[in-house]
């Protein structure tokens, strides 16, 4: 084996959107997949993205998929890019420096006054969010003053998505002439450009808004946004995107008189519909690395930094507004054992969603996780009387009605024979279909090999004893990467103690292999 | 409506769904079976003598305490990792306390009729109280004694990271009210100081003062009422049993405050506990 030859295949390109705004001209849905060019729409133009404005050369733009993610470099042209209001530099004869694309950035082809924005501005909104068949809206703001945004409110800016509150925020004109947007108090809050607002903001030319899963574009003179479709009961494979970007640079124990790290530079994306092994060797940092997933970036004296992004907003710095997105589910429920199903999670939903929400709005929330999770035959029975399984979907019920996305589970399958282990680890494979991801930390992961998506594996190198990513890909390729029939093995191969030791030789060839 | 004020009605109707599909009933029937041998052994002697009824009330304040503690300390140390991933959630810790604080009250309230009426049962009460008939202010009491003994005890179970570690301070709690009531030993200093914070002291202040134990005509010392020797005997008068007004109220007040700081106790301690949720 030591001298064999192992290839290895990094993840294919994922579909990314780039949602493409030209003055006169509608709203432009592109789909990135792998390298792209962006240039000037002229003849015999090689570009994959034609753009009409004047003021976008002819070659303007390189859209660059490496590393498992995109990343664009303006190719040194006449009016530059501007990569979220910031214009890049140009560094060589090429180009800028490529920059790394992440949910929700805004690429600008503008003058040099962003406030006074040219009449040919383009704006270019990457996104690994939004569908390809996503609907786009437009409410004109000329002639108002004040225009509201909420849920189902079928005047101003009315939002099909749940988690918007009924009276979320306020467009309002100042005396001054400037637009600004006021939360009202929102119990999910208001984003504009990836940063939570408290209270009001003014609003300046190309702002995306968040609002909930909601996004809008404010153009000065209208407001573009997206209408969030409910979750379908079966998800489509195609149709997955990233929901996920985890970049934890690392993470310190920090004692008053000595600093250790225990995880350094973790990188992955994780996608709706994901069913993601967690492995790692003893000491590798799967605790640290699931706390730092959770956002708690200060916990037992450990202290991760880095970032996690839910729709390019950043976790640890919007904590209060994306905790809901991620959920841990411990080794044993957290849910009242004499309780019923449907009171766990009923109570839930209302105890959290009330004041905002009729009662109806909360059945139609449960009625349409229970049909999802498939949760109806069991919504009388007590939470004692569940199976492992049905308790650990239960749980994921519980997190879905308040719209997480993200779920960990931390060996749900320990104590449990192996059929029934097989048979937990097919419920959580259901649930993903409805478009959750789910990571899993297991002991026994041979059970369902075939059903986890990806595998993520951490282990402890001997040279700084700091966990790291060993691998992160599908199953089959971490077979052949590191030269094992049985994931179960691959613990064996990077374990110091009981195992082979060979923890920095898959370090170092998974960080060469991402470096292409 | 208010957030707070619906996570509060919802936990509300949680607490009497969990206290009946966890027959916590059974509660109330202990405490009936409580008062009952309570009363049973200190009826016969109750208002023959000072020393009897003092030591009848204390046996009385001691079963309250006892019964109220008891409804709650595991309630809250068993629910820790079910509030952490509430709190999470969005749970206002105020909201989740005050709801075991109202239900429970009607719990207590069950339980102090049942205490009252037993008692009632074996003792002769006297018709005359401070501010109002005997029996009203001694039911009042009882239930003030009851649910401040019941906030105390989701006080306990709030900062008690299990339920062993709460059962296991449950005795200490029971002794330091029983010790700090002033009916066993005579207080002073420092002790007198901790035994204005317990339920014990003003539980007793309050039956006292509602019993006119001060009265000496009608309450005569045991060894005046068993010697003619002592007939004449004086005893000495103790404040705290004055059957005044303002002596009751400020038994009530005192257990209204010591249960107010509980509650407050409880949230801070359960926000701290959940402080990187």
């Amino acid at each position: 084996m030591d001298n064999k030859t192992v290839y290895y295949r990094p993840l294919p390109p994922k579909p990314a959107t780039l949602l493409v705004l030209e003055p006169n001209d509608g709203i432009r849905v592109v789909t990135l997949e792998g390298d792209m060019k962006m240039g000037r729409d002229v003849q015999g133009s090689m570009c994959d993205i034609k753009l009409r404005s004047g003021i976008v050369s002819r070659d303007h733009g390189d859209f660059i998929f490496a590393d498992g993610s995109y990343h664009y470099r303006d190719n040194n042209s006449l009016n530059g890019t501007y990569y979220n209001g910031i214009k890049l530099e140009s560094i060589n004869e090429r180009g800028t420096r490529a920059v790394r694309l992440q949910d929700g950035d805004v690429l600008r082809i503008d003058r040099k006054k962003l406030d006074e924005p040219h009449p040919e501005a383009v704006v270019a909104i990457f996104s690994t969010s939004f569908g390809k068949d996503e609907k786009w809206n437009r409410c004109y703001l000329r002639g108002q003053n004040m225009v509201p945004i909420g849920r189902n409110t079928g005047y101003g800016i009315s939002l099909t998505d749940f988690m918007a509150s009924r009276n979320h925020a306020t467009l309002m004109l100042t005396p001054e002439g400037r637009w600004k947007i006021v939360d009202n108090g929102s119990t999910n809050g208001v984003a504009v450009n990836k940063e939570a607002i408290v209270g009001e903001r003014l609003l300046s030319p190309f702002d995306v808004i968040r609002i909930a899963n909601t996004t809008l574009i404010f153009l000065e003179d209208e407001v573009i946004y997206n209408t969030v479709q409910s979750r379908p009961q079966h998800f489509d494979d195609s149709s997955r995107q990233v929901i996920m970007n985890v970049n934890i640079q690392k993470a310190t124990t920090s004692g008053i008189f000595k600093k250790r790290d225990l995880l350094r530079d973790i990188r992955l994306d994780v996608e709706n519909g994901d069913l993601i092994l967690i492995l790692g060797g003893s000491g590798a940092g799967k605790t640290t690395f699931i706390n730092a997933l959770r956002g708690k970036i200060s916990q037992s004296g450990v202290r991760s930094t880095g970032q996690v992004l839910f729709g390019g907003m950043d976790l640890y710095k919007n904590f209060k507004m994306l905790k809901n997105k991620v959920g841990l589910v411990p080794q044993f429920p957290t849910t009242r054992d004499e309780d019923t199903v449907y009171h766990t999670v009923h109570d839930m939903a209302t105890s959290m969603l009330a004041g905002d929400y009729t009662p109806q709005e909360i059945q139609m929330r449960i009625k349409d996780v229970f049909d999802r999770l498939m949760l109806n035959s069991l919504r009388d029975r007590f939470i004692k009387n569940l199976s492992g399984g049905q308790k650990k979907r239960a749980e994921v019920a519980l997190g879905s009605v308040l719209d997480q996305e993200v779920f960990i589970l931390d060996e749900p399958d320990s104590g449990m024979d192996f059929a029934t282990r097989v048979d937990l680890m097919k419920t959580l494979k259901s649930c993903t279909e409805t478009g959750e991801a789910i990571l899993v930390i297991s002991h026994a992961p041979d059970d369902a090999a075939d059903l986890y998506t990806k595998v993520i594996v951490l282990a402890k190198s001997q040279r700084d004893e700091v966990g790291h990513l060993a691998y992160y890909g599908d199953v089959a390729n971490a077979y052949s990467f590191f030269g094992v029939n049985k994931l179960s093995e691959i613990v064996m191969e990077i374990n110091y103690e009981g195992g082979k030791g060979r923890a920095d030789e898959f370090i170092q060839k998974f960080e060469m292999t991402r470096r292409g | 409506m208010n957030k707070r004020l619906a996570q509060l009605n919802v936990y509300f109707k949680k607490n009497f769904r969990l206290f009946m599909n966890q027959r916590n009933w059974k509660f109330i029937v202990i405490a009936a079976v409580i008062s009952f041998l309570v009363c049973a052994i200190v009826g016969k002697n109750m208002y023959n003598t000072f020393e009897d009824t003092q030591s009848g009330f204390f046996a009385i304040i001691s079963a309250a305490i006892w019964v109220g503690i008891f409804n709650s300390i595991q309630r809250i140390c068993k629910e820790h990792n079910t509030i952490a991933a509430e709190y999470r959630s969005g749970l206002h810790i105020s909201s989740y306390i005050m709801s075991h604080v109202l239900f429970d009250f009607f719990v207590c309230l069950c339980q102090a009729i049942l205490l009252m009426v037993i008692c009632c049962a074996f003792i002769d009460f006297p018709s005359d109280g401070t501010i109002m008939a005997a029996i009203p202010e001694y039911f009042i009491t009882l239930l003030l004694v009851i649910w401040g003994a019941d906030i105390m005890g989701i006080m306990i179970s709030s900062v008690s990271s299990n339920p062993n570690v709460a059962m296991t301070a449950m005795p200490f709690v029971l002794i330091l009210q029983l010790v700090m009531s002033g009916v066993l030993f005579k207080l002073e200093g420092w002790s007198e100081t901790i035994a204005n914070i317990t339920y014990s002291k003003w539980g007793m202040s309050a039956l006292g003062s509602t019993a006119d134990l001060n009265n000496g005509n009608e309450l005569p010392s045991r060894i005046s009422a068993l010697d003619p020797m002592f007939a004449g005997f004086k005893r000495e008068m103790i404040d705290m049993y004055e059957h005044e007004a303002g002596t009751l109220l400020a038994a009530w007040g005192m257990i209204a405050l010591i249960s107010v700081v509980c509650i407050v106790v409880s949230i801070l301690s359960l926000k701290f506990r959940n402080r990187n949720s």
